[in-house]
């Protein structure tokens, strides 16, 4: 289903006006940096995937700017602009194999993170509220968190250090996401 | 608008851990772009796994309470390589260590506090038969002094005050010198008076003691006082 505002926002960029692109990344811009994070998370340092997500950005606004998306297809905005995104990450890894890296000359510092004050004490007060609801886990789920995300183990290897179904042990990981997310809401993480 | 995905958790614990598939990745990264609920649980879940890939078992270890803070501590340090190579400086650390704990209340204790001996409590009371000759010909002279306080042989616990008026003709001497001797002819202190009174409240040990009143030329007064123990 089409949010009635994307198509109007897509047309403002294609028409040219500069207001609509910083009202596209405020919606927007969160999620395309979620999403480099989660496709690229270990295979490249932080400030190369911020060079990434400006990239991405760029990409976005370059193909919305000259009208490429078409909301009478009945595609949502979001569908969009993540085709785009897993293509230009795409296209980074084939660039990886080449070893032929070229740079890509001026990126859009289009969405930058807000460098003031404000912004770095919700960010403390983020960290502290994450690792007290981390803290309050039962062991069992710390375990498999650690397992999982430190060590890096599979699944399968889990399973046998802990001599657990394979089954269990996927159950396990994502009920310590959905306890920590619990844990996160009565701490009125989002309020702040 | 509330999210309808069942399986919501597990396809965000998936997505986060790398276990989803390339399509099943794309679906789930077009939805989350529209789903306020599934975005904010994942970027929970992208600090928590930023956190502990970075931190490991430290940020997930429960809170410690201080005791075992303060166990750690010393346990660390002791466990250092240093003192295993080199156990005597272990030792004289933990020696001084030591002192410094009981010496210093013990000291302090045994400084203001102890009882002595009768015999060398008795002792501290004996008069000194040079001094209380002296005490004689000075008393009995009041050619350079006109009245003296206290008067020999008050008792004193804390405080004295030490007065005295001088004959019109000395007024001139300059600085009198006031010095206070215990009954073993020994000086426990001296103090410049520039005026004719004088508070004394430094702490003396029970026992007999002189004081007296020099001038820059000779001695103007030699008198002797008691300390008792507080009752």
């Amino acid at each position: 289903m089409v949010d009635p505002s994307e198509p109007a926002i897509a047309r403002r960029i294609a028409g040219g006006e500069a207001q609509a692109e910083s009202e596209f990344f405020e919606r927007f811009g969160e999620q395309i940096k979620l999403m480099v994070w989660a496709r690229l998370k270990r295979r490249m340092a932080p400030e190369e995937r911020e060079d990434l997500v400006s990239e991405v950005n760029q990409a976005v606004l370059l193909s919305l700017r000259r009208g490429g998306y078409d909301a009478s297809t009945g595609a949502p905005l979001a569908a969009y602009i993540a085709g785009i995104a897993a293509h230009v990450i795409g296209q980074y890894f084939r660039r990886q194999k080449k070893e032929s890296f070229v740079e890509s000359g001026a990126r859009l510092d289009s969405h930058p993170d807000s460098e003031n004050i404000l912004s770095d004490l919700l960010d403390v007060e983020h960290d502290r509220m994450l690792r007290k609801c981390l803290r309050r886990l039962p062991s069992k789920y710390k375990e498999v968190l650690l397992l999982r995300i430190y060590e890096q183990h599979s699944i399968e290897e889990i399973s046998q250090s802990l001599g657990v179904e394979r089954r269990r042990v996927s159950e396990r990981i994502h009920y310590a996401f959905q306890l920590l997310a619990k844990e996160c809401r009565k701490e009125n993480y989002f309020q702040y | 608008m509330k999210c309808e995905i069942k399986n919501r958790s597990q396809l965000i614990a998936a997505y986060l851990t790398g276990e989803l598939s390339e399509i099943e990745m794309s679906e789930f990264e077009q939805h989350y772009f529209q789903c306020e609920e599934c975005f904010r649980e994942l970027k929970i879940g992208r600090e928590a796994v930023n956190l502990i890939e970075r931190e490991g078992p430290t940020v997930l270890a429960a809170s410690v309470p201080w005791w075992e803070k303060a166990r750690q501590f010393w346990s660390e340090i002791f466990s250092r390589r240093q003192w295993q190579t080199r156990p005597q400086w272990a030792f004289a650390i933990a020696a001084f260590v030591l002192l410094i704990v009981i010496g210093l209340p013990l000291g302090y204790w045994k400084y203001f506090h102890q009882t002595p001996s009768p015999e060398s409590y008795a002792e501290n009371f004996q008069p000194s038969a040079r001094l209380d000759n002296l005490i004689e010909q000075t008393y009995q002279s009041p050619v350079l002094l006109l009245q003296v306080s206290p008067p020999n042989d008050t008792n004193f616990v804390d405080e004295i005050v030490f007065r005295w008026e001088l004959a019109e003709d000395q007024k001139n001497t300059g600085p009198i010198e006031l010095r206070i001797l215990n009954n073993r002819e020994e000086e426990m202190y001296k103090f410049k008076a520039e005026h004719q009174t004088f508070y004394f409240d430094e702490k003396l040990a029970p026992g007999l003691y002189y004081w007296a009143l020099l001038t820059e030329n000779e001695m103007a007064y030699l008198g002797r006082f008691y300390i008792r123990r507080a009752e």
